[in-house]
């Protein structure tokens, strides 16, 4: 008995259960691989259509946002263009009968600085986070895509976006030079090319010569002086001090000469820097090159 | 001395291994079958991602869309300008080709810069079935809506082949200042 058991040759049923077994087991694994490679196929011709709904979305808000910024409520809609534009409506979107495009428009906040922060901040109505969401029932289950992008009225800005007086203000120095004394810098022009008037309220002088500023006379009259009391602080100054000018306004569209920088020193060959800070606290910075000595 | 198997273990054995032949058999015929579909299916999908793209792009950073393009109709015309570049103008032709000895006709999309001459915006296996253009302007902004179908020549008009998908985006206009 016990050398016939020795010598048995071949497999015995159990042995054969098992090698299909485990020809099963790798065979079912590849086939899940396989079953995998084709799902994705479908997946991105799924995600394909989701972006170009998502890009629907955020193109007609785009459109919305041109014609009329201020009908970018807060909130949840959808869109429609059946009047023969695009429209926000309330209820969300259903797309070919399996995609759900929700399109959110939320406030955006801003610091002190017009930096965007997430909270603390003040809302700025220049700017909203335009998000879309997609969702819809794949092979797989549901599933969700949420797409963001910062709108801003850039074109038109009333807060932070907006450049202020300084935007209005140009301090032309094309034909800047120093006088026959060579203790003056004229030739400045101021041009207001805005539509509303505007205010300067401060001015800073730089320049690279010895010697201190006594007077700024614009259109014939005197608005910073050294001795007379007019403006502040009073006496000489050096280079870099802001001066406190009694305001000078522009108004829209006008131009105005600046008679004189007046100078205790001779200050033929320096250079320049002049800085108008507004009422509204923007500010314009013009650099001339050394005006040339009559 | 018992030696190889009983008749009955070969009876099983067979019938074990037939059923796993059949299986396999199957799953591979369904793979062969269906690798073909896919394939077209990926074409579809790339040249209308690649279509889409490319007129989102182009249209956007336009000046205007100028009269003469075809609003409403299959196949619309799309005739784009801009300050410093030639016009561009995205309209369909139609092309024979032969495929296994079958005579046919394909609709392509075509993109024609300036006086350049215009190129091919889909390849020889893609029929442009559906690509029309609406208006949704309003005051201030230009607006369009596409809808584009795209699908796999499929001369043999194999079911198990057929390889279609349709896209329905919008655009609007940059604004410029």
């Amino acid at each position: 008995m016990n050398i016939q058991q020795k010598n048995q040759q071949g497999q015995n049923l159990i042995e054969i259960i098992i090698a299909i077994g485990l020809f099963l087991i790798v065979a079912a694994g590849s086939m899940m691989i396989l079953v995998r490679y084709l799902d994705t196929f479908t997946a991105t011709a799924e995600l394909t259509q989701v972006k170009y709904i998502a890009q629907q979305g955020f193109e007609a808000v785009q459109s919305i946002s041109y014609n009329s910024w201020l009908s970018l409520a807060d909130g949840t809609s959808g869109i429609n263009n059946s009047s023969g534009e695009w429209q926000l409506q309330a209820e969300p979107n259903l797309i070919k009968e399996k995609y759900t495009r929700s399109i959110i428009i939320a406030p955006v906040q801003r610091d002190g600085n017009c930096d965007l922060i997430e909270s603390g901040g003040t809302p700025d109505p220049d700017t909203k986070m335009i998000t879309v969401n997609v969702n819809w029932n794949s092979a797989k289950g549901a599933k969700t895509k949420f797409f963001s992008k910062l709108y801003a009225r850039w074109y038109d800005p009333t807060t932070c976006s907006a450049a202020g007086e300084a935007g209005s203000l140009e301090i032309d120095v094309s034909n800047a030079r120093i006088d026959a004394t060579q203790k003056s810098l004229i030739g400045v022009m101021l041009h207001n090319n805005g539509t509303v008037p505007i205010t300067i309220d401060k001015m800073t002088l730089t320049w690279t010569k010895p010697g201190e500023i006594t007077y700024i006379k614009i259109n014939t009259t005197n608005y910073w002086h050294a001795t007379n009391g007019i403006g502040t602080p009073q006496g000489a100054q050096p280079s870099g001090t802001e001066l406190d000018i009694v305001n000078f306004g522009l108004d829209a569209g006008q131009s105005y000469d600046v008679d004189a920088f007046r100078f205790n020193e001779k200050v033929d060959s320096s250079t320049f820097t002049i800085t108008a800070t507004m009422n509204d606290g923007s500010s314009v910075t013009e650099v001339t090159t050394p005006p040339f000595v009559p | 001395m018992q030696k190889g198997f009983t008749l009955i273990e070969i009876i099983i054995y067979l019938a074990i291994i037939t059923t796993i032949l059949i299986a396999s058999l199957n799953f591979a015929w369904t793979i062969i079958n269906d690798q073909t579909k896919q394939e077209n299916l990926s074409e579809v999908n790339n040249a209308g991602r690649f279509i889409l793209d490319k007129i989102t792009y182009n249209t956007k950073r336009s000046n205007a869309i100028e009269a003469g393009s075809i609003y409403d109709a299959n196949p619309g015309k799309l005739i784009l300008s801009y300050i410093a570049n030639p016009q561009m103008i995205i309209d369909t032709y139609d092309k024979q080709i032969t495929l296994g000895g079958t005579d046919l006709t394909i609709t392509k999309l075509r993109l024609t810069r300036g006086a350049n001459l215009a190129v091919d915006l889909t390849g020889d296996k893609i029929n442009v079935s559906n690509f029309v253009i609406t208006d949704s302007s309003n005051a201030s902004a230009v607006t369009i809506n596409i809808e584009l179908t795209l699908s796999a020549i499929n001369p043999s008009e194999t079911k198990s082949y057929e390889a279609q998908n349709s896209w329905t985006t919008s655009i609007t206009v940059r604004k410029r200042q």
